[in-house]
């Protein structure tokens, strides 16, 4: 799998070594380094690639007389913005078990991971687009779209997860749309370095849409019409579908949902219902005692 | 070959030939799932795990298994946690539909034994939550579970308090050791085992999932630990796995198939043998939790629902010697239900609905069973309802309407057998010696039936007074060796009437005795054994073999109210004796000349009355008697009625047929002597000894 490229100012601020740009840790000293995602976001080339873009947008956007409307989106995403996860029905329930509430000593029997992992040899899920993104840490990212409600991608999954921006915003980046898409419409293969301009980290998800979604505004709209653009839908070809596509490096459990809705129009089958039921029960159980 | 699977998600990763990526599919239908639409749905879960298989149908069925069965196990814990209770139902209904086809309450409670509850009683209020809305198997499940956390607590004590060091020269992590005890080794039978020995060979096959043979020589090592320290003092045989494997190198897979197969054939018998004795017991709640497990163990792999059946059919049979009909009919009609085209399932239920006198279905039954194949069979059964009823002519005509009847020597025997009952002696011997000739000859299949013949022949010779020539036969059939126990319980039975009729009580007595002793099930033996404590002068005890009945009685278990009615009798409790002799009467399921003892039985508690009237009505329905010994005692209580009538012109009659009797029965000539004197109490002392001894 291809790498992306380092920039030469990616080393470690303890000890000077060389950060791998796979690697959330320096190899050298083990201080953390961030995620490397996020790290690639906030290279030199990337952040000025993608201000430029975002200084282009505000530029049409005024051309056109949407200046107000491009500064109200501005604040709306920095203010309202998060990602959204869809998951299955048996996800979210799963989400929401605690065996440590249930047993005595269970961490000490069984450890943290209660399970098994897949072999370092073998990424889970990897697929040739995960791949070329991001390398052998493929395995470790999980997908959502950024959303300004508490939807998210339509016709995926039984609910939509919005989580806390406090529990991700140090470790998730953002590609412009969806990563399929992306990969196709810049022709990228193996060994190509990644375009710069077209990724940003969570501060600068702003400039992202914005250069994205400038030609799309038009004088008077609103949050919801922002909405319906940002993350668009037909439900045929998945390729197809436009959204703003977030990267979160590594898991992250049930402390870290805001909020738990069903899809709309979903048709679930009764122990898909059961699960929706139970996982929406345990969310309103620990609602007070998200941390 | 090497797939990723993620039960939360229900999915399966399967590797694509040649590349590095993977088709994704849907463990629950096995359908691909759309790997754009895959990429977000599934990146979120976080429970990925490698499995191994040599094909792709077989990762998926593997993955398939292990969802289910997490899905169970996610299920259950969260209702033990506590829900609302239309939620928690929806959950045990969502369980109770998952137990059995796709997954084993036996691993459910293994992955559920992870850990111990916080709180080790959480179980049992989910348990009767489950109870009350009729998911028993679930309740079975959190039962259990509850049951086992004072073990699991011990274990893992131990467990943890186990130094570190045992762990240090191997790479899996004690976590690691745990998670594969919990997942792949029955925790739930390591905490049931009862020695070191046991604990230790349990633990040892646990060695066997670790790749190295350091890593098993340390696991093994860990096991001899807790075993010492679960069962101290008791001396160690150490069986470590390191000294298994240089003897026999022998990986676990490979293991015997026939010894695997022995192995769970006598589980399964010990299993049968607990819900029988819990049934016994009265422990119905017991006996039936019992059986969900074991139906559940084994309806739990492809084909094993035909194992189900026969387990139980085996436990319906204890259940039909033990007159427990109620739950005879639950096995029964589980077995039906598991598998309807067993036709001798079939004929089994058959059985149990002629045995409650329930004839109409049982011929329905019988004749469901012969279009299934059992087609000799269910016509004998046919005819046997026909003789149960008291119909032997009829049920002869069925018999010999079976196809080549002749040619069947089962079906030769019972057309001798009803001849003899229907009081044709000549014709019944001649058929008997007529199947000792065959088996003489060397005729296939006629051998068993000489043992059957001579036993028919013995009990011509009883019902003509030659007492000494009919057990004889009995000592004879009971001396062979080619006879098997369940028969030779039968002759046995046999040869206990005929000494009773001998009046030889205490070699009758220790005969019987001997059979409840080695059949604890057969609840006929036990009611003879408590006619011959009455005879003995034991009545009390004898009554202990001779509870009081609850429900409808079924075939033969008129013998038990007949018996206690008699030893109430006896014991002057006259009350009592009339319920069992005279208001149970109607329900008998009984014909000819069983009928006919019970009537008289009857009859002898209104002539204790002194109603002449209701005694005289009750012997003059009496059919014809083919036994002498029920004749002599019928001739008895008629003149009892006389003589209390002082109708002299019958009394001489009755008298005179008496006189010509020639069978010897010094009881009855005691009670004529009574009759003489009028000593009515004395006389009724001796005509219920004499039914007592009468053969039922």
């Amino acid at each position: 799998m291809t790498s992306p490229v380092l920039g030469s100012q990616d080393t470690c601020s303890k000890c000077g070594a060389s950060l791998s740009a796979t690697l959330r840790h320096c190899p050298t000293c083990q201080t953390d380094a961030g995620a490397p995602n996020v790290r690639h976001c906030r290279t030199e080339g990337n952040l000025k690639a993608l201000k430029a873009r975002f200084d282009d947008a505000q530029s049409r956007a005024s051309a056109k007389g949407c200046l107000k409307e491009f500064g109200d989106l501005e604040a709306t995403i920095k203010n309202k913005s998060s990602v959204v996860v869809s998951m299955t029905a048996g996800m979210a329930k799963n989400l929401f078990e605690n065996p440590n509430v249930l047993y005595t000593n269970y961490e000490q029997l069984v450890g943290a991971n209660a399970r098994k992992p897949a072999g370092p040899d073998n990424d889970r899920h990897r697929c040739a687009v995960g791949g070329l993104l991001f390398g052998s840490y493929a395995n470790l990212i999980r997908y959502g779209a950024l959303s300004l409600t508490k939807e998210g991608l339509p016709t995926y999954g039984d609910v939509h997860c919005r989580l806390r921006s406090v529990t991700i915003d140090k470790r998730t980046s953002f590609l412009e749309t969806n990563s399929y898409r992306f990969v196709s419409d810049h022709k990228i293969v193996a060994g190509v370095k990644l375009p710069a301009g077209y990724m940003a980290c969570w501060e600068y998800r702003y400039h992202l849409v914005l250069a994205k979604l400038a030609d799309s505004l038009l004088v008077e709209q609103t949050e919801s019409d922002w909405q319906e653009i940002l993350i668009q839908s037909d439900g045929k070809d998945r390729k197809n579908d436009s959204f703003v596509e977030a990267h979160i490096y590594e898991g992250f459990d049930r402390n870290a949902i805001e909020s738990l809705v069903t899809a709309t129009g979903k048709k679930l089958s009764k122990s898909e219902k059961l699960d929706l039921d139970l996982a929406m029960n345990e969310f309103k159980r620990l609602g007070g005692k998200t941390k | 070959m090497i797939g990723i699977s993620s039960s939360s998600a229900g999915v399966l990763l399967l590797p694509k030939p040649g590349t590095s990526e993977y088709t994704v599919l849907d463990v629950v239908g096995g359908r691909k799932q759309d790997p754009v639409e895959a990429q977000y749905l599934y990146s979120a879960a976080q429970d990925w795990e490698e499995i191994e298989g040599t094909d792709a149908k077989v990762l998926l069925k593997t993955a398939t298994r292990e969802y289910w069965l997490k899905r169970t196990v996610s299920l259950l814990r969260l209702a033990i946690g506590g829900l609302e209770s239309s939620l928690e139902k929806r959950v045990f209904e969502e369980v109770e539909e998952i137990l059995g086809p796709r997954v084993s309450s036996e691993k459910i409670i293994d992955r559920l034994l992870v850990a111990p509850l916080a709180d080790p009683r959480s179980p049992l209020t989910s348990a009767k939550s489950a109870l009350s809305y009729g998911f028993s198997a679930v309740a079975s499940i959190l039962d259990e579970l509850a049951e086992l956390q004072p073990l699991l607590h011990r274990l893992t004590d131990l467990w943890l308090s186990i130094d570190e060091t045992l762990f240090s020269n191997f790479p899996e992590s004690r976590e690691t050791i745990w998670l594969t005890l919990v997942e792949k080794c029955g925790i739930k039978q390591l905490l049931k085992t009862d020695s070191g020995y046991k604990f230790t060979n349990k633990w040892n096959l646990l060695a066997f999932n670790f790749p190295s043979p350091k890593s098993r020589s340390g696991v093994s090592k860990i096991g001899k630990e807790l075993s010492l320290q679960l069962f101290p003092g008791e001396k160690q045989e150490i069986i470590t796995v390191s000294s298994m494997e240089e003897a026999e190198p022998t990986p676990r897979d490979e293991k015997d198939p026939v010894m695997r197969s022995r192995e769970v054939y006598e589980r399964v018998k010990k299993e049968i043998a607990a819900i029988s004795k819990a049934v016994s017991e009265g422990h119905n709640t017991k006996a039936e939790r019992f059986l969900r497990q074991l139906i559940q163990r084994q309806t739990s792999f492809s084909g094993g629902e035909r194992y189900a059946v026969k387990s139980l059919c085996s436990i319906a049979q204890y259940c039909a010697d033990m007159f427990r009909m109620d739950f005879e009919a639950i096995c029964l009609d589980k077995a039906r239900q598991l598998y309807t085209l067993d036709a001798w399932a079939l004929i089994q239920y058959g059985d149990h609905l002629k045995r409650i006198g329930n004839y109409d279905d049982a011929l329905e039954a019988f004749e469901k069973a012969g279009q299934l194949g059992a087609g000799v069979v269910a016509k004998s059964s046919v005819a046997d309802v026909y003789s149960q009823q008291g119909d032997y002519a009829k049920a002869i005509l069925t018999y010999k309407a079976i196809p080549s009847f002749h040619e069947y020597p089962r079906v030769l025997t019972a057309i001798a057998d009803n001849l003899r009952k229907m009081g044709c002696m000549e014709d019944a011997q001649e058929a008997y010696r007529e199947l000792l000739d065959f088996a003489n000859q060397g005729l296939p299949g006629f051998v068993e039936s000489k043992i059957r013949a001579q036993a028919g022949l013995a009990e011509i010779a009883k019902r003509e007074g030659k007492l000494e020539e009919a057990s004889q036969s009995y000592y004879e059939i009971i001396a062979r060796e080619d006879i098997g126990d369940q028969d030779k319980l039968i002759y046995k039975l046999g040869l206990i009437n005929i000494l009773k009729l001998m009046e030889k009580f205490n070699d009758a007595y220790i005969i019987v005795d001997e059979v409840v002793q080695q059949y604890p099930f057969a609840m006929e033996a036990r009611f003879i054994r408590g006619s011959i404590l009455g005879l003995i002068g034991r009545e009390i005890d004898g009554l202990k073999d001779l509870p009081e009945s609850r429900g409808p009685l079924s075939w033969r278990e008129w013998t038990k109210c007949y018996y206690r009615g008699l030893l109430l009798f006896k014991l002057k409790r006259y009350p009592d004796a009339k319920k069992n002799l005279v208001e149970e009467l109607p329900k008998a399921i009984a014909s000819g000349e069983e009928k006919g003892i019970l009537r008289m039985a009857a009859a002898l508690w209104f002539l204790r009355e002194g109603e002449t009237t209701e005694a005289d009505g009750i012997l003059s329905e009496i059919p014809d008697l083919h036994d002498c010994h029920t004749q002599y005692l019928s001739l008895v209580l008629k003149l009892h009625s006389a003589t209390y009538r002082e109708d002299i012109a019958v009394m001489h009659s009755l008298k005179k047929q008496i006189a010509e009797f020639k069978v010897v029965d010094a009881g009855l000539e005691k009670a004529v002597e009574a009759l003489e004197k009028k000593d009515f109490s004395l006389a009724l002392t001796y005509e219920t000894d004499a039914f007592l001894k009468l053969a039922a």
